[in-house]
């Protein structure tokens, strides 16, 4: 009989809603659950039988806060199944697109979410009104991705522009350049948040597992690259990371993850080679560190945390790393994007076909699976989407019950106020997970 | 002397919460918004669960009922406001999650959970009306924050708000878009309920008609109209296909009668 059931409803600040149940066996923590309260979508089971060109406005559906990655990982795994290949200026738009959808996420998760918890706040107005200037600045930089979301997916929440084989409508060049201009204000901004987070206490804390991302040779990769991870337990020779490590397709990789049904509970599991594991910001620069723009890289070496790490705590501060390295990728974009004339930019044309394709995409909560089969005439045969949060939430299980066992003593509102800390540095997306 | 400030709670059922998020995108005029009311259940900020006895004045509402704590929570919301209004796609018409209804629903849940799937709650997908008395809503999958300002600027007012039955072709033309029927695109524009500032044919997406019709539209020549454009095929399957999205459908063969 388990001696203490520790029961948090409706835990707030997170996308979606979601409780969490853990129970105390002789004063050590045998289990946590994070109980999901969303319904059953059932987002993949209604979209076989319709047209391909609806999965993108759809699928975006899931999330309110990431639809910008469901929508492109939906066109870019249907441009899979049809073979289509879209023109260098198109992904660099999409990588903007899916860069300033990261920042706007972060800036607000970091600030709004998760920092209060830090600071011991309850409510974020009250922090908020505490620290004027990091409130307006955090409002800035997200402003700044947002409005980057609208000129170039024409809204901010459900983007409209992209389809298959390229978009719909160009960005207007003045609007870009804007952009451009802005972006030095936006990286001072971005680096005096990350300041703050890289001078916050964070809890001691480590546990096995793997930790995967995306991951390419030659850029921090977001939009593209292949599947890498890196495993704690093996892995201790820390100079194994990066370009020396196996990278998997992600065709193939999604092959070899578990999706486990649990009885009463609407979200899979998932794991890898039957462990759980870790996506999402830490993920990313534990195995991409080496590829971060110039200033993240040098705000990373002041930061004196020795990555990778498997304290997962350091989440928060991995996606503060990312917030300066995503303006300065999007600003390295937008000026490549200068020398374009788009006169001589089209969209790629192709035939539908009857086809699969997988595609994978960097969320900001981690690597997110589309997968899809048409028929012939361009109707879904077959979809499958994995989200970041199904994925790591067997992980944020598993941490929690680690985490938890090690502070047996505290009473019983600290400990509640630790549980949703780490929950809250996952930030998990229940919405996503429930799809 | 300091009138009492509305105490106002935003609560999502299953959703995405995009609507949410769009209030946040609005940034500081969001805020400023929050301050001139009395915020008191707004999960996105907030960490404390506020009295079960709280009364409120207005409780916005965004999502569908999926679970069954989903309904319970809706009616309670209900017993306990002067003003119930539904926001966005989802609560207004019963949005995307209500493409399952014109599916087999049983077969969808299984594709989804092949083991679990007769234990998952699997209900029609309703608007909100159907379930409680609504007292106003803001459309749009997800709303339009400008059009959230309009409403909370006139209920600080004490004015009711309406929206303006014009269509989405209304909006287009202010804004010069291009228009997309004219280009062999199925969009519903003529016949959509405006006030969302048209964004979608603005991104070069024809409109889907997620507000839903205009109380008062002529469908048989909007129909007949556009099938010279599209081709009577097309349209026939346009039709069906488009207008299940965002559950439109049965909305528009009623008004046709």
């Amino acid at each position: 009989m388990p001696k203490k059931i520790i029961k948090i409803n409706h835990l707030a600040k997170m996308e979606g809603h979601a409780s969490f149940e853990g129970k105390i066996l002789a004063g050590e923590i045998s289990e946590a659950h994070i109980i999901t309260e969303e319904g059953a979508r059932l987002i993949e089971g209604t979209l076989v039988g319709r047209h391909y060109s609806e999965a993108p406005t759809i699928t975006s559906r899931i999330c309110g806060i990431c639809p910008i990655v469901h929508h492109l990982t939906a066109v870019k795994a249907l441009e899979k199944c049809f073979d289509v290949r879209v023109s260098s200026e198109v992904v660099m738009l999409r990588k903007i697109l899916e860069l300033a959808q990261v920042i706007h996420s972060h800036a607000l998760h970091l600030f709004f979410l998760s920092l209060p918890d830090f600071l011991n706040y309850d409510d974020t107005k009250k922090m908020a009104g505490r620290y004027p200037n990091e409130a307006q600045m955090a409002i800035d930089i997200r402003k700044w991705a947002t409005d980057l979301c609208l000129v170039i997916g024409g809204r901010i929440t459900h983007p409209l522009t992209n389809m298959v084989g390229g978009f719909r409508k160009w960005p207007e060049e003045e609007n870009l350049e804007k952009f451009l201009d802005g972006s030095g204000d936006i990286l001072e901004m971005a680096q005096q948040i990350a300041q703050l987070f890289r001078d916050l206490d964070y809890p001691k804390f480590k546990n096995l597992g793997n930790f995967i991302a995306l991951s390419d040779d030659t850029e921090y990769a977001i939009y593209d690259g292949e599947i890498k991870i890196w495993e704690t337990k093996k892995n201790l020779v820390k100079k194994i990371f990066g370009k020396q490590m196996k990278g998997i397709e992600a065709s193939k990789f999604v092959k070899k993850i578990k999706e486990i049904e649990l009885r009463n509970e609407l979200v899979k599991r998932v794991n890898y080679n039957g462990k759980p594991f870790f996506c999402g910001a830490l993920a990313r620069i534990n195995i991409n560190k080496y590829l971060l723009n110039e200033e993240a890289a040098k705000f990373l070496e002041t930061a004196n945390i020795d990555f990778p790490t498997s304290n997962t705590f350091y989440n928060v501060l991995a996606q503060a790393v990312e917030l300066i390295h995503c303006v300065e990728e999007i600003r390295n974009l937008l000026r490549e994007l200068k020398k374009i004339n788009w006169l001589d930019v089209k969209n790629a044309s192709f035939k539908v076909k009857a086809g699969q394709g997988v595609a994978a995409i960097e969320a900001p909560r981690g690597t997110l699976y589309h997968y899809y089969e048409t028929d012939k005439k361009g109707y879904i045969k077959n979809c499958n989407i994995i989200t970041p949060t199904a994925q790591f939430l067997a992980k944020l299980e598993d941490d929690l019950s680690v985490f938890l066992s090690e502070f047996k003593n505290l009473s019983d509102i600290e400990r509640e106020k630790k549980i949703k800390m780490m929950i809250r540095a996952f930030d998990p997306c229940i919405s996503c997970a429930t799809h | 002397m300091e009138q009492q400030k509305l105490k106002v709670a935003m609560v999502s059922l299953t959703s995405c919460e995009g609507c949410y998020f769009s209030l946040l995108d609005l940034g500081n005029e969001f805020l400023e918004i929050a301050d001139k009311i009395d915020l008191v259940k707004f999960r996105l900020l907030e960490e404390k669960e506020h009295s079960e006895i709280e009364k409120y004045d207005i409780v916005f509402v965004e999502g569908s009922p999926i679970l069954k704590s989903n309904f319970d929570e809706l009616i309670d919301l209900r017993l306990r406001t002067k003003k119930l209004i539904v926001l966005g796609g989802c609560a207004h018409t019963g949005g995307t999650y209500a493409m399952r209804n014109h599916t087999d629903k049983k077969k969808a849940c299984k594709y989804v959970y092949p083991k679990t799937n007769k234990k998952v709650f699997n209900p029609n997908i309703l608007e909100l009306s159907k379930i409680v008395k609504i007292d106003g809503v803001i459309p749009t999958c997800p709303i339009n924050p400008r059009e959230f300002v309009r409403f909370m600027s006139f209920v600080l007012n004490s004015l009711s708000f309406r929206i303006i039955e014009r269509p989405v072709c209304y909006e287009c033309q202010l804004a010069q878009t291009p228009c997309l029927l004219k280009m062999g695109l199925p969009c519903f524009g003529p016949m959509a309920l405006g006030g969302c500032d048209a964004p979608c044919p603005k991104a070069g997406m024809p409109c889907q008609i997620c507000r839903g019709p205009m109380k008062e539209v002529q469908w048989e020549n909007f129909e007949k109209k556009i099938k010279n454009i599209i081709g009577d095929e097309k349209w026939e399957k346009d039709f069906n296909e488009i207008l299940e999205i965002f559950n439109i459908k049965n909305k528009i063969i009623k008004s046709k009668e």
